[in-house]
């Protein structure tokens, strides 16, 4: 096996992934094996193991509340998402209209733009609307910047749909909304497999999503205390 | 019988198909219509209007309005720490995405043409972090850089007896390189993975089996054919690493503070938005400009290759 590789070309090539891999893990088992490290200072390496900070965390009402919103946070991002990206990745490959490709790109432009940015223009236009609700406000943010990976991984799969099974439903009497969701097997499949992979990325970029959520945690403590109590992260 | 049917669906096929075309473009260009308005309101329009306020002027009471002026991004070329701080931006930006390619190759040539059980793993692993918080990641790195001998990496070179005392990383620029290169190196092995595994392996066996050795073969038919995912990766991390700001925050501290870190403070700490917004107009051009200039390579290399 691996014959295309060969002598000193090898060596480097499997030295280097080698390294690479013990570079990507070492920071993440790392703060693994730091979460159930006896001391009360980070040390190296570390010492003892236990649990008590796993249940010190548990007990900790401002994690949970915290928790509580990041998941629900993640859930209606997901679903703020899907629902206004995946009509959104179906009009741009099925549709034919004028306009496509400046459309395609506006969809897409969030995914370039520095979301730090996004989010201070976000929230200097939210404040002037008097947008208080920061909970609202984190949901929008979040929905402009995971829309486009949403919009990405569906017109990827859609054009890997044969339009031809879509055709063939149709003429046997289907329509076409419901060919899209029920009668295509092909498609199906695919958007089932994608689906879910674009219902994770949504949900990862949401958890992981603390450049849109700095600003409006910072936002809410200077909209005043009310908005502090609600808004704990 | 089974030659007349195959006629007339040949026939039928155009007519049917023009037929479903118009009837499905109509609705089907509707459908982006929500997402349109959701992003022109929340994403357009508050990005238009940041890039206005940073040609503003702020009054005491904090409100943002005439006259207009320049002399917020006058102060930004003419103040030495903040030329220095969009130089610093640019050099990590260059250096992180450079680093990249050149560890990213390696494991993208393994990933691709390995055995499936290797395939695998490598891209698990690679992909990994991608569900991990930055946040987490930047604290992991400080727990390995830490200065002092409770460090990890200071506890293995003083183990092995590689330097005499603990060397000083964190809170420097090299500890940013470090972090951001952990942090968008997926953003650079995708894409290259993704345009070597569309090389023809038959064009790089043809070579070696014309006497080619292998750093040449990487360098001659290889390496040209991946440039698409080359450019596509670096601009990725580029941009995203000029545009980072938490990383730069947990592992730079005050002496390696990057655009990102500059616009929070001027609109957090001094609640100065035209200035903030002007640096944050800058940030985005450069990405823009950066994204642009690789959008015209890979065309005009579409152009090449077609003609």
């Amino acid at each position: 096996m691996d014959e295309r590789f060969s002598g000193l070309g090898a060596f480097i090539l499997y030295a280097i992934t080698t390294a690479m891999m013990i570079f990507i893990m070492a920071p993440l088992l790392l703060v693994m094996a730091v979460s159930v490290s006896d001391s009360y200072f980070v040390t190296f390496p570390p010492q003892g193991f236990t649990l008590k900070w796993y249940a010190k965390v548990l007990g900790d009402r401002d994690f949970l509340e915290a928790m509580r919103l990041s998941i629900l946070l993640a859930l209606g991002t997901t679903a703020g998402s899907l629902l206004l990206g995946v009509p959104a990745a179906f009009a741009l490959v099925r549709g034919n209209f004028f306009g496509l490709a400046a459309i395609k790109g506006f969809l897409l432009s969030p995914l370039i733009f520095p979301s730090l940015v996004t989010g201070l223009a976000l929230l200097q236009v939210l404040t002037k609307l008097g947008s208080q609700d920061a909970r609202l406000n984190l949901l929008i943010g979040h929905i402009v910047v995971t829309s486009p990976y949403v919009i990405r991984t569906v017109v990827t799969s859609l054009q890997l749909v044969d339009e031809n099974l879509e055709d063939a439903a149709r003429t046997l009497g289907g329509q076409s909304a419901t060919n899209l969701l029920a009668c295509d097997p092909a498609a199906n499949r695919i958007r089932g497999r994608r689906g879910r992979a674009v219902r994770l990325h949504g949900v990862v970029r949401q958890l992981s999503g603390h450049d849109v959520a700095r600003q409006f945690r910072i936002f809410s403590r200077a909209a005043g205390p009310d908005a502090t109590t609600r808004q704990r992260l | 019988m089974t030659t007349s049917d195959d006629a007339v669906a040949v026939i039928a096929q155009p007519e049917i198909r023009q037929g479903s075309r118009w009837r499905l473009s109509l609705p089907a260009g509707l459908l982006a219509v929500p997402l349109l308005f959701f992003l022109a309101y929340f994403f357009f329009y508050p990005a238009i209007a940041l890039l206005f306020s940073s040609i503003q002027t702020q009054n005491s009471q904090g409100i943002i309005g005439r006259p207009f002026t320049l002399s917020h991004y006058a102060r930004l070329i003419n103040v030495d720490l903040y030329a220095r701080v969009f130089w610093n931006t640019l050099r990590i930006s260059v250096i992180t995405s450079a680093l990249a390619t050149v560890l990213a190759y390696p494991v993208a040539l393994v990933m691709v043409k390995s055995r499936p059980l290797v395939t695998r793993v490598i891209t698990l692993i690679v992909i990994a972090p991608l569900v991990v918080s930055v946040v987490v990641r930047g604290y992991g790195w400080q727990l390995i850089l830490a200065n002092g001998p409770k460090g990890m990496l200071n506890w293995i070179l003083m183990t092995l007896h590689i330097t005499g005392g603990p060397v000083s990383i964190l809170y420097t620029e090299v500890a940013v390189i470090i972090g951001s290169l952990h942090v968008f190196f997926p953003m650079m092995v995708l894409p290259l993975a993704s345009a070597l595994g569309k090389i023809d392996p038959n064009l790089e066996d043809a070579a070696r089996m014309l006497g080619a050795p292998w750093w040449k073969v990487f360098l001659r038919v290889t390496l040209p054919l991946s440039m698409p995912g080359f450019v596509a990766g670096f601009t990725l991390v580029f941009s995203l690493t000029a545009g980072s700001f938490v990383i730069p925050a947990i592992l730079g501290g005050a002496s390696a503070i990057m655009l990102g870190n500059l616009i929070e403070q001027q609109i957090f700490v001094v609640y100065d938005w035209p200035f903030g917004a002007a640096i944050a107009v800058i940030l985005v051009g450069v990405v823009f400009a950066v994204n642009g200039f690789s959008m015209w390579l890979l065309e005009g290399r579409r152009l090449r290759r077609a003609s």
